[in-house]
């Protein structure tokens, strides 16, 4: 793999007389895709520098646990790139075919600093990080759809969105190799639930501290760009709220309030559209973008079509989202009753 | 067949041996990553294996009851439908695949009642009921079944 990977290089770069591999090692921490690390060293006449990138690529067939697609990966992050108005590592190139990598696969800039996920495991106080995220998020739905790739999927309208994804709870349950009737109650609920519209936006579709890397001075860079949409803003809050519940901590939860006036001065956005319960409205319906996928992939694995252990964790992030999205639910419709109770 | 040592004691038993004499050996980050959650599934397996088929029986049997106070309150016809096939396809048997499908469709008659229930007052009880189900039977199993499961080498 080294010499491919400094084969590919050399393709981008006439000015360099060689380049060599002289490190390369997997990732940990990639749930969705092969990541690698390379320490690459470039020799132009007498001068010689060395620089650390990180290949993305598409695990082995049969191996994946989540299938995404690198091609519009690699759209996303071209558009972003242009528009420079969300911070993230430059991507460098991308192997379309695997040609060259023997997968499709990306290379960007590697982050020295680490993810925000990393930091936030070793330290007690969060600080300003709860607001900052807010922010970053914000940055991400200021992104109208117009500002991006006629390619990427341009929903007609706000409802046709939301019924979309509900609908996408029926899809995802008929499909699988198991009746379901938690998915089933979570769709009929979100059907009769339906919260006020926002703008439709751009949105990352895997908002999570993982995700978010530091760089050396401290400012955020967003990653893992495989899943953006365009879609309701609150479609991200949502996901980023179940995600964190499970691998915390979740900055939004430890006090929801000052985290979402943050996120609404950034957007511009209103307290009837942007408050808890739409972001608990959203948290269960944006879980089946990625919950679609992972049951597919279960499914596939249960008839024998796919294989790994990475895969068979994901059984327990299925009951997890069940157990979460009951309760939350739950929470719901006692505000809403009460509510009615009231008027 | 010999039946002891049970399923999940065996195991447990591959379990320990994973953590005590090859995960010290190993150095690797992705692979330690692994038998990290190979330990997790092994202990999954376990749970499953000592309770499963119990587990679903009895699911079945409450849901055949629920459904068809539904059917007779509502008398709405997928509901009608889906607890009829699943009454005259049931096998009976406790073999696993069985019983999978056993379950399925009986799981396909609770969805349609809590469908015909959803959004009508005078159905909230019944709904309530179903809600009851999924929490009690379903559910609170999984969180079961889910074991010492964690979001292993993230970030």
């Amino acid at each position: 793999m080294p010499e491919r990977v400094a084969a590919f290089l050399g393709l981008h770069r006439d000015d360099i007389d060689e380049i060599e591999v002289v490190a390369y090692e997997p990732m940990a921490g990639g749930y969705s895709r092969s990541m690698a690390s390379a320490r690459i060293r470039y020799r132009s006449g007498e001068v010689t520098l060395e620089e650390t990138v990180v290949l993305r690529g598409d695990p082995p067939p049969g191996h994946a646990m989540i299938e995404t697609d690198r091609d519009h990966e690699w759209m996303v992050l071209e558009a972003l790139t242009q528009l420079s108005a969300i911070p993230i590592p430059p991507a460098r190139h991308y192997d379309s075919t695997g040609e060259h990598l023997g997968t499709k696969a990306i290379v960007m800039d590697h982050v020295a600093g680490g993810s925000l996920q990393s930091l936030l495991d070793d330290v007690d106080d969060y600080g300003d990080h709860p607001t900052r995220l807010a922010r970053l998020w914000g940055t991400v739905h200021g992104i109208t759809p117009d500002q991006l790739p006629a390619a990427m999927p341009h929903p007609g309208s706000w409802d046709e969105r939301i019924d979309g994804l509900i609908e996408m709870w029926h899809i995802v349950e008929q499909r699988s190799v198991n009746s379901d009737p938690v998915s089933r109650y979570i769709a009929a609920w979100l059907a009769a639930n339906k919260p006020p519209p926002l703008p439709l936006r751009l949105t990352h579709g895997d908002p999570q501290a993982p995700n978010v890397m530091i760089d050396p001075d401290g400012e955020y860079l967003l990653v893992d760009w495989e899943f953006a949409s365009i879609g309701d803003p609150r479609e991200d809050l949502g996901w980023y709220n179940i995600y964190s519940s499970a691998a915390g901590p979740n900055l939004y939860t430890l006090d929801p309030e000052p985290f979402l006036a943050a996120y609404r001065e950034a957007t511009g956005f209103g307290e009837a559209e942007v408050n808890q319960w739409t972001v608990g409205y959203f948290t269960i319906l944006a879980g089946i973008k990625i919950g679609a996928t992972i049951s597919e992939q279960l499914d596939r694995f249960a008839m024998g079509e796919n294989s790994g252990v990475m895969t068979a964790m994901q059984l327990g992030s299925l009951s997890y989202g069940h157990e979460q999205n009951l309760a939350a639910i739950a929470g719901l419709q006692a505000a809403l009753d009460a509510q009615g109770a009231m008027s | 067949m010999i039946v002891r040592p049970t399923t999940s004691r065996l195991l447990r038993d591959v379990r320990h041996e994973l953590v005590e004499t090859i995960v010290p050996e190993v150095t690797s980050a992705t692979a330690q990553v692994a038998l990290e959650q190979i330990d997790i599934i092994l202990e999954q397996c376990a749970v499953r294996a000592d309770n499963e088929i119990e587990w679903m029986a009895e699911e079945v049997a409450e849901i055949d009851g629920f459904v068809g106070r539904v059917v007779d309150a509502t008398h709405d016809e997928p509901t009608t439908a889906a607890l009829q096939a699943a009454r005259h396809e049931a096998s009976g048997s406790l073999a696993l695949e069985s019983m999978c499908d056993d379950y399925n469709r009986m799981s396909e008659a609770l969805s349609c009642a809590i469908e015909a229930c959803m959004g009508d007052p005078e159905r909230a009880a019944l709904l309530a009921e179903a809600i009851g189900i999924l929490q009690a039977r379903r559910s609170d199993r999984e969180v079961d079944v889910r074991a010492n499961w964690r979001l292993v080498g993230r970030g």
